[in-house]
């Protein structure tokens, strides 16, 4: 029974839909138990989860007790295996043998890797007995880390049992599917096995559950297929699940964090390399000597040797940064481990007018939040968010959010109450428990554009800079348009991972015919390598309502949840990966200092002295570094003044452009309809101011980098490097990424989550953040519309003709004007906002340098003074150095990744 | 009617004469006079996969226009009644080419032979049927069209090139559901229809309403809410008066459907709920599901191409709740429900009743770009003759105060609407245009023209009316006077 959150009628649990009120039953939260213990196996809900813990005192944790069990049972004990993944797989329990009788078990070169954490499934239907259980593809599992080395162990040993059962699953209609049978059975299987679904109410089944189901849900069938595994990284946990028999080793960020702790080799090896001298320029990179284990044996399993639950060596790194008073520290590495687990993905929603993207976006996250109705159409992007329950804000332009029911959300997100927007509202954020988006994952509902050629196109393609992946959507009844090919080709530019959707597939025989048409129209411009797939929102609701596999089948959702995970997910959660690797580098670095010179100093006095001195000319060069008059700030200063002229220029080299081509217009071609003239006007405008934002961009870009420069000088520079005291890699490693990232083009959308500080990398947002603040700038002033109303109208076709021209120029010229005055003002104040942001990011980076010196400084004098540590605290100090290590190696496996994937 | 008619006319005939000699060439001008004599020509536009030939199908009540899920129309085909079937290219260059064609009892096809779509300026298809005496339908190429040349042959033939303007004397302009500020949209339009200098030849149709909204059963009024929103739209009202949901597919269906495909619709009707609820879950579904005897699957697939998912579910729910038994009543009922028949009406009220007014109209226009591309003093003469038949006849005045009015160029304030009506902007019959009940008797029509008149003219003594409006307004009247007058 399911009470119903509208009127608190008790339903069936295979309804979707409340039997007396009509309300959609929200699985998330009437089917308490399930979210509730997937919620215990999945910490991806940060506040329920218990695995990584979020606290120091992680081993404490209630949950903690569950993850030895994991990293332990797979014992292949290659205790230094650097898998080419960044992620040591946490060995999966080796499959058993016995229990898993159909699929081959190994996966030869592969490591096998234990099915990552319970994904969490999108939405569990609620459905109960019914055999064919409701395939909830839930696309990419959630980053969520932790819990992932419990469970492997019984999962294992539950599969046999599902799929001993391969519920009749008459054609297995993935014709694409190269996997041998037993994938296939085990597909079955987890589509099979509704007990994944619902842990609680079948008992029997629950260790199944628990992650192969979820994980069902996480890796849309056939994934592991597709995936080479050589191409292994991290954020695909669930792949592993998806076919036993091919399994390739993937780790959760979880365990890699857990298996870090393990890899004492490497740290050591590092902690060598450090200590050796290293050419100044090198440090960072991958390559260098102080990772030398990670370019070896690539598909080596990698295990964790030792049986240390592993999780907590990021909790007790964050123990002893805040002992040690720096809680600075403590909170990069909070907000650290924070993105290591979830990963913000947004996945943009686009497509004309009408072509069902509402529909879609309900669909995914299985619960009615978009408003889909056949004749009011959605006017305000609509995010939807995982959230503990079930809300809604609106956020308007110039005053406060509000906050408002389920139900009103036509009220200000469709034509229905706000034709035109005229509400001004800028967003809608709706959040939702679901599993699926508890991974940090965010769909953004878009407004159809209209006419991929109007200004509303122009604009919505600005703000696809901030999208990690795109959905084109457009629909099964006819080809792609000239426009629509036109809006995929511009779109891809700004965002690369882009899939076309054609929706409504169920309403149309000819379905696939035209996917092949539109394939051959993608090929023909270019855009042959967009993925092109066809779907039916109806069908994909009905059958999680109906718990119909065959439905679900047909929905085309399975496909499509798994190619969102290969083209979208995945590479963002590398790349997440990467960059969370390199801040924790960074962190690693701070931490490591202190202690190593200690260790350094502890020798004899002749070295106490020396480490005492290298310290504080580095900590002079960083107080001059830090001081107002030094280069940098100089150059700062200079460099957005000279931007700030250039900006203005062209901006106004802009406005005369388009001013120019409006006369121009008016000349040559008569617009013979003023309402062409005003759309075709907007759209221009729109493009130019787009571009103006983007230049912006560009010029803060540069200069940020170049400052970046300043501050790599300054590290390299420094003795630490060759004596490895320090900061070697603490600055030279971003530097280094930050090339990677610019070059790969991905600094662009580093930001996004805004998940506090990330060195070097946060400053981009608000770089970035211009762009996509910019959607409402230009829109407010529109005088344009029936603006030829009082225009005298004569008899005379000649002076008819002549007198509108000259009327629409003086019009144009008045709009551009007012355009020009408010997108300057804007800009303005934009540069100025981003140098101050560049400016304090620097400024804290530098004091944080400082501290970090401070301490190595004090540590030093320490061991000068007591030469001969008492036992005790040597203990400690060697446990902080494990720990430490334990980081360092993980984030060089995280950052390795962005090698592997690039 | 026919007097006034020959009224208008013989002014054109004649300037039509005074021209000949001055811009005889490349036939032209007979081009032209053979145009006033013979039926108006209706266009049908719109974006690719609009649902363009689906419609013109059932316009005709046949299958003529070949149709398919892909891009199909390539070349622009004008149908035009005769006594017998014959299939004509008329290439850009040369003579005229007779095409083979094909013709059975459920499709035609012709082939372009070795020549290519580009060669043709278009096709002449003669058909014999009722329903084209009155009307030639022509059907274009989808703008928007992948294929780039696709869409520019539409527009060459829809836009003012050096030929002339548009070969059409009105346009009915399919929309699916569109966003109204869709720039290529708007530019579609006025390629077709500003030209021709007024909005009055246009009427937006909603096609393939049958999608709309998942194809749910309430599709259709949908649509009618979606056209009505549409024609409360200052933007889309400025551009077509009036916008009718059809679909098209459901209605050539109508007027197409053969005894087995209704008897297999009865089967599917005749089929335990459950299964047949599963059926019809999705396309693919009623396909390839299993089903009884008589129901083959090519059977259902055919029945699908036919009907549209849409239109199966009616059929069955018409059947299986025996609102209809037999293949007729199925036949007349899905026309009823395809909004076919409103269509037809509104064409009827719109564009034949004022057949003649429209010809003068694109015949003037057209005369006037190839007087203006002339130049001299001779095309100068020939432009001020045809201003002054413009502004002789009455009923071409009409048409011109009646778009600048739609487009918000002058306005009466509150009595926009009533001068608007008056001018014919809902249909050119007295009792349309006074606002009355249809089929009015006389004495009453003549009346309320009387009182019309006379607060009209109230009107046009307020000393603070601009200009333009008191033009209006003078219109407005002389339209009530001629109601009045031909009362009598």
């Amino acid at each position: 029974m399911t009470v119903c959150p509208g009127c608190g009628a008790e339903n069936d649990d295979t309804v979707v839909f409340c039997a007396s009120c009509g309300d959609i039953i929200d699985w998330g939260s009437s089917s308490g138990p399930v979210m509730a213990d997937h919620r215990a196996s999945a910490p991806s809900n940060p506040p329920a989860a218990p695995a990584e813990p979020a606290e120091p005192a992680g081993p404490v944790e209630p949950a903690e007790p569950v993850e030895p069990a994991v990293p332990v049972p797979a014992a292949p004990p290659s205790a230094e295996a650097p898998s080419p993944a960044p992620v040591p797989a946490p060995v999966p329990p080796p499959p058993a043998p016995a229990a898993q009788p159909p699929p081959p078990p190994t996966a030869p070169p592969p490591p096998s890797a234990p099915p990552p954490p319970p994904a969490f499934a999108p939405a569990p239907p609620p459905p109960v007995a019914a055999p064919p259980p409701p395939p909830a593809p839930a696309p990419p599992e959630d980053g969520s880390p932790p819990p992932a080395p419990a469970e492997p162990p019984e999962r294992k040993p539950a599969a046999p049992r599902t799929t001993a059962t391969p519920a009749a699953r008459p054609a297995e209609p993935e014709p694409a599917e190269p996997q041998p049978d037993p994938a296939a059975a085990e597909r079955m299987r987890r589509l099979v096995a509704k007990s994944a679904l619902l842990p609680k109410n079948e008992p029997a089944a629950e260790p199944a559950a628990e992650s192969p189901s979820a994980a069902a849900h996480a890796a849309p069938a056939g994934e592991s297929t597709r995936v080479p595994s050589s191409t292994i990284v991290p954020p695909k946990p669930p792949v592993s699940i998806a076919s036993p028999t091919r399994s390739v080793s993937i780790a959760t960020p979880t365990s890699v964090v857990g298996g870090a702790t393990t890899e004492t080799s490497t740290a050591a090896s590092r902690l060598v390399a450090r200590s050796a001298p290293t050419a100044p320029g090198t440090p960072g990179t991958p390559s260098t000597p102080s990772r030398p284990s990670t370019p070896g044996a690539p598909t080596t399993p990698s295990t964790p040797a030792d049986g240390k639950p592993g999780p907590s060596s990021l909790a007790a790194a964050i123990q002893i940064a805040e002992r040690s008073g720096r809680t600075d520290l403590a909170s990069r590495l909070r907000a650290n481990r924070e993105r290591i687990r979830r990963t913000g993905v947004t996945i943009a929603i686009v497509g004309e007018f009408k072509k069902g993207k509402s529909t879609l976006v309900n669909a995914l996250v299985n619960a009615e939040v978009c408003p889909s109705d056949p004749v009011d159409a959605t006017v305000v992007p609509i995010a939807v968010t995982h959230g503990e329950d079930l809300t809604a804000t609106v956020e308007f332009k110039g005053r406060p959010s509000e906050k408002i029911e389920l139900t009103q959300i036509s009220e200000f997100g469709t034509e229905a109450g706000n034709e035109d927007n005229h509400l001004r509202v800028t967003r809608i954020e709706v959040e939702l428990p679901r599993r699926l988006l508890a991974s940090g994952l965010v769909v953004l509902d878009t407004p159809g554009v209209g006419g991929l050629e109007s200004a509303a196109g122009a604009l919505n393609l600005a703000t696809l800079e901030r999208a990690d992946g795109v959905l084109f959507v457009t629909d099964c009844s006819q080809e792609l348009t000239a426009p629509e090919l036109a809006y995929l080709a511009a779109a891809r530019q700004r965002c690369p991972q882009l899939i076309c959707v054609m929706t409504k597939a169920d309403l149309h025989l000819a379905a696939m015919t035209l996917c092949e048409h539109n394939r051959g129209h993608l090929a023909a411009a270019g855009l042959g390598d967009v993925p092109i797939l066809m779907v039916s929102s109806v069908l994909h609701l009905l059958s999680l309502a109906e718990s119909d596999a065959h439905l679900e089948h047909e929905s085309g959702f399975a496909e499509l949840f798994d190619v969102i995970l290969r083209t979208i997910w995945e590479p963002t959660r590398t790349r997440e990966l990467a960059e969370a690797g390199e801040q924790l580098a960074d962190l690693a670095d701070h931490l490591a200092m202190p202690l190593e010179a200690a260790q350094q100093a502890k020798g004899s006095a002749q070295a106490a002295e020396q480490t005492i001195a290298r310290l504080s000319e580095a900590q002079d060069r960083v107080r001059q570094f830090r001081s107002n008059a030094s280069r940098w700030q100089q150059r700062l200063n200079e460099g957005m003044q000279d931007a700030s002229v250039d900006l203005d220029h062209d901006l106004r080299t802009r406005m005369r452009t388009l001013s120019r081509m409006v006369d121009g217009r008016v000349d040559a071609d008569d617009p013979a309809d003023d309402l062409v003239f005003e759309a075709w006007v907007h759209k221009m405008v729109i493009e130019e101011v787009v571009g103006h934002y983007e230049m912006i961009s560009q010029r803060a870009n540069g200069l940020a980098e170049e400052i970046d420069q300043y501050f790599a000088t300054l590290d390299r520079e420094s003795s630490f490097q060759v004596d490895a005291a320090v900061p070697t890699e603490l600055l030279a490693t971003v530097h280094v990424s930050r090339d990677q990232l610019v070059k790969d083009g991905i600094a662009s959308r580093v930001i996004r989550t805004g998940q506090g500080y990330s060195s070097g990398l946060v400053l981009f947002s608000s770089v970035v953040g211009v762009v996509s603040a910019l959607p409402w700038i230009p829109l407010l002033a529109l005088p344009f519309a029936g603006f030829m109303a009082k225009r005298a109208f004569s008899d005379d076709r000649e002076r008819r003709k002549s007198a509108r021209g000259v009327e629409l120029k003086r019009l144009a010229t008045k709009y551009l004007d007012e355009i020009g005055f408010i997108v300057h003002k804007d800009s303005r104040d934009t540069v100025r906002r981003i140098q101050r942001d560049i400016r304090e990011h620097y400024a804290r980076r530098a004091e944080q340098l400082e501290l970090t010196l401070q301490q190595a400084m004090a540590s030093a004098e320490r061991a000068r003074a007591a030469p001969s540590p008492q036992a005790g605290a040597a203990d400690i100090d060697a446990d902080d150095q494990a720990v430490v290590r334990d980081i360092a190696s993980v984030a060089r496996r995280l950052t390795a990744g962005l090698a592997v994937a690039s | 009617v026919t007097a006034r008619n020959d009224q208008l006319l013989t002014p054109v005939r004649q300037l039509l004469d005074v021209a000949e000699p001055i811009l005889g060439r490349s036939g032209r001008i007979g081009e032209l006079r053979e145009r006033l004599d013979g039926p108006l020509r209706v266009a049908i536009a719109g974006k690719v996969k609009a649902g363009k030939s689906t419609l013109l199908n059932a316009l005709v009540g046949e299958r003529v226009a070949p149709t398919d899920a892909s891009e199909c129309t390539r070349v622009v085909t004008q149908y035009r009644n005769s006594h017998m079937y014959r299939v004509t290219g008329v290439p850009y260059v040369g003579e005229p080419i007779e095409l083979r064609f094909r013709r059975t009892d459920r499709d035609f096809e012709f082939s372009l032979g070795d020549h290519g779509a580009d060669d043709f300026k278009y096709v002449d298809v003669e058909w014999p049927s009722d329903r084209l005496r009155d009307m030639v339908l022509i059907d274009t190429p989808g703008l928007a069209s992948v294929s780039v040349d696709v869409s520019d042959r539409t527009q060459r033939f829809l836009s003012t090139d050096e030929e002339g303007p548009g070969d059409a004397d009105a346009v009915l302009y399919l929309m699916r559901h569109l966003h109204p500020m869709d720039l290529s949209f708007l530019e579609a339009f006025k390629d077709s229809i500003v030209t021709l200098g007024a909005t009055v030849n246009s009427i937006g149709v909603l096609s393939r309403a049958d999608e709309i909204g998942a194809s749910r059963p309430n599709a259709m009024s949908s649509a009618a809410r979606i056209a009505a929103k549409y024609q409360a739209d200052p933007r889309i009202n400025a551009l077509c008066q009036v916008v009718i949901p059809v679909t098209g597919l459901i209605a050539q269906a109508g007027a197409t459907l053969r005894q087995d495909e209704a008897d297999a619709l009865r089967a599917v009707a005749a089929m335990d709920r459950a299964d047949s609820t599963e059926l019809l879950l999705s396309a693919q579904r009623f396909v390839t599901r299993e089903a009884p005897p008589g129901l083959e699957p090519d059977v259902r697939a055919r029945l699908l191409e036919r009907l549209g998912l849409f239109g199966v579910r009616l059929s069955v729910e018409l059947f299986g709740t025996e609102r209809v038994s037999t293949a007729g009543e199925l036949a007349a009922e899905l026309e009823a429900r395809s909004g076919i028949q409103e269509l037809r009406q509104v064409l009827g009220g719109h564009f034949a009743s004022r057949a003649v007014v429209l010809k003068v109209r694109s015949t003037l226009a057209t005369l006037w770009s190839l007087a203006e591309l002339q130049g001299g003093s001779e095309g100068r003469m020939l432009r001020d003759r045809i201003r002054d038949i413009e502004r002789a006849a009455h009923e071409l005045v009409e048409i011109r105060l009646l778009s600048e009015l739609r487009r918000g160029t002058v306005s009466l304030g509150e009595g926009t609407l009533e001068a608007r009506r008056i001018l014919g902007d809902r249909g050119a019959a007295a009792d349309a245009r006074l606002g009355l009940p249809p089929s009015t008797p006389p004495d009453e029509v003549r009346a309320a023209a009387i009182s019309a008149v006379a607060r009209w003219r109230l009107v046009v003594e307020d000393p603070l009316l601009t200009a333009d409006a008191r033009e209006v307004v003078r219109g407005v009247i002389r339209s009530c006077e001629g109601m009045a007058v031909a009362g009598q």
